[in-house]
C-alpha cells in the first residue's frame, strides 16, 4: 500500500471500508470510481475490477461527500463548483458526478452529487532525473504532451523537485486544480522541493502572472494548458526569460505541431510521453536541430 | 426533638426550592449559550470557510459548553455524520436535558443541515435557529424571574408548613 493512502477508507461508510481498503492494496491502482447504485470500479495501469457486491446506495453516496468534505460542503464551495474535491490526505483529487444547478451561465452549485472519481496520485521519486539531465536542468522551456493518466503531472510533480533540489532552481508551480503538489489548505502534501513555490487553486494565468511579478523564479510549471489566454501567459513568461515546464493533451508530435505550433516552435524542448509494454517511455525532441532522445522513465534511462 | 425536626423540614424544603429554580435558570443560560456559540459558528462559516470540527475547536476554547462541543468533535472524527454526531452529543449529556422540546427541536434542525450545504444556505440557517431560540428566549426571561421566585417561596412556604404540621 503506498504510504497515507490507507487514511482514504476512513472517509468511506463502515460497510465499504474493508474493500477500499483492499483495493488500495494493489500496487498499480489509479482510480477508485463510486456512483449510485453501481459497483464500486477500480482501475489501474492493466487493471480493471468491478465489486459487484457493493453497490452504492445514494445515502452512502451522500454520507462519502459529507465525509469528503469534512462535514463542511460550504468550505469546499469553489472546488466543487469546478468539480472536484481535494482531500486533506495526500492531495488525493476526487472528482464529481451528478446533478448541477446553473445561475447566469456558470455552474452554481451541485444539487446532487451521484459519482466520485478518486484519482490516486503517484510519487515517483527521481522519475524525472534522466529528462533533467537531458534538458541541462531546463536550460529551455519545456513542452510535454501525453494522452490522459500516462504521467504528465507526476513527471512535472518531480521535475519541480529535481530542479530544486538538485539543480538548485527557484521554481513556482501553479497548480490550478491542486494536483501537481496536492495541496491542503495551500501546505504541499508532495515534496516538490525545498526552492519551490506553491500557487495553489488559483487560475493559471491569473497565477503565472502573480508569480512572474512577485516570486523571481527561474522555472515556472503548470499543467494542462488550454485556453489562449494560458498560452499568451506562457509566452509572456518565456520573453521574461522564465524557463517554463507545461504539459498539453496531444499524443504525437505531429498533433502538437498542428495543434499547438507557435507554443511548439517558442519552447527548447519537446517531450511526448508513452506507455509501452507497461514502461513509460518519453520522446524528447530538441527543437532547435539537436537529436531526438528516446528516455525509459520507469528506469531513468536513455534508450537511444 | 420536633422543633429540630421542623427546622430541618425547613431548610431542606427551601433547599429544594433553590434548586428547582437554578433549574430555570440553567435551561435560560444554557439557551444564551446555545445562542452565543450558534452566532459565532455563522461567523466563522463566513469569513473563514474552515472546516467544522476546525470551527467547532475553535469556539469552544471559550465556551461554558466546551464538553459537549469536544464530544461533538470526536464523533465527527470517528466518522459520523453532523446529524448522527449531534443526536450522540444531546443524548448523552446532562445539559440537554434541562432544554425542553421547542428549543431541542431548533437545534436538532440546525444541526441536521450544518455542514450539508453551501456558506449562503449555511447562513440562513444559523439565522433561521438564531431567531427561533432568541425568541424562546426572550418569552422566557421574565418567566424565568417570576418562576425563580416562585419556587422558592413555594420551597420556604412548604417547609414551614411541614414544620408548624410536625410542631
Amino acid at each position: 500500500m503506498r504510504y497515507g493512502f490507507d487514511e482514504i477508507a476512513n472517509y468511506f461508510p463502515q460497510r465499504l471500508r474493508g474493500i477500499i481498503l483492499s483495493a488500495l492494496n494493489e500496487s498499480n491502482i489509479e482510480e477508485i470510481r463510486i456512483r449510485v447504485d453501481k459497483p464500486i470500479q477500480v482501475m489501474g495501469a492493466n487493471l480493471e475490477r468491478l465489486y459487484h457486491k457493493y453497490i452504492v446506495t445514494k445515502a452512502e453516496c451522500d454520507a462519502l461527500l459529507e465525509s469528503f468534505c469534512q462535514h463542511s460542503v460550504y468550505s469546499c464551495e469553489e472546488d466543487m463548483r469546478h468539480g472536484f474535491i481535494t482531500l486533506p490526505t495526500c492531495g488525493v483529487r476526487v472528482g464529481l458526478s451528478g446533478s448541477v444547478t446553473e445561475r447566469h451561465g456558470h455552474v452554481e452549485r451541485f444539487r446532487s452529487v451521484t459519482g466520485f472519481c478518486i484519482r490516486i496520485p503517484c510519487e515517483h521519486l527521481h522519475c524525472s532525473a534522466t529528462l533533467c539531465a537531458a534538458t541541462g536542468g531546463l536550460s529551455k522551456s519545456l513542452l510535454i504532451a501525453s494522452s490522459p493518466g500516462v504521467g504528465k503531472t507526476t513527471l512535472l510533480r518531480d521535475m519541480a523537485r529535481e530542479l530544486s533540489d538538485v539543480y538548485m532552481k527557484k521554481v513556482c508551480i501553479v497548480d490550478e486544480r491542486s494536483e501537481i503538489a496536492g495541496s491542503y489548505f495551500g501546505i504541499p502534501s508532495f515534496n516538490v522541493g525545498v526552492r519551490t513555490d506553491v500557487i495553489d487553486n488559483c487560475p493559471k494565468k491569473d497565477g503565472m502572472e502573480m508569480a512572474l511579478r512577485t516570486l523571481s523564479p527561474h522555472v515556472l510549471i503548470t499543467d494542462e494548458l488550454g485556453e489562449q489566454a494560458e498560452f499568451d501567459c506562457v509566452f509572456r513568461a518565456m520573453h521574461s526569460g522564465v524557463h517554463v515546464a507545461v504539459s498539453v493533451h496531444s499524443d504525437s508530435l505531429d498533433d502538437i505541431a498542428f495543434r499547438f505550433g507557435a507554443l511548439s516552435d517558442a519552447v527548447g524542448y519537446i517531450a511526448v510521453l508513452k506507455v509501452h509494454n507497461a514502461r513509460r517511455i518519453c520522446i524528447l525532441k530538441d527543437t532547435s536541430g539537436g537529436m531526438s532522445q528516446m528516455i525509459n522513465l520507469s528506469r531513468e534511462e536513455v534508450v537511444i | 426533638m420536633r422543633l429540630a425536626a421542623a427546622v430541618l423540614s425547613v431548610i431542606l424544603c427551601s433547599v429544594a426550592g433553590h434548586m428547582r429554580a437554578h433549574k430555570s435558570e440553567m435551561r435560560q443560560a444554557a439557551v444564551d449559550e446555545f445562542l452565543n456559540d450558534i452566532r459565532q459558528i455563522s461567523m466563522q462559516i463566513e469569513f473563514t470557510s474552515d472546516p467544522i470540527c476546525i470551527i467547532i475547536d475553535k469556539i469552544s476554547k471559550n465556551s461554558k459548553l466546551r464538553p459537549m462541543w469536544q464530544s461533538f468533535i470526536n464523533c465527527l472524527n470517528s466518522g459520523m455524520t453532523c446529524t448522527l454526531a449531534w443526536h450522540d452529543v444531546s443524548e448523552s449529556h446532562d445539559l440537554m436535558s434541562v432544554l425542553q422540546d421547542e428549543e431541542k427541536d431548533g437545534l436538532d434542525n440546525f444541526f441536521s443541515t450544518l455542514g450539508q450545504t453551501d456558506k449562503s444556505t449555511e447562513k440562513k440557517n444559523a439565522e433561521y435557529v438564531y431567531k427561533l431560540l432568541g425568541n424562546i428566549s426572550e418569552r422566557r426571561k421574565t418567566a424565568v424571574q417570576n418562576e425563580k421566585k416562585m419556587y422558592k417561596s413555594i420551597g420556604i412556604l412548604a417547609g414551614i408548613g411541614v414544620a408548624i404540621m410536625i410542631i
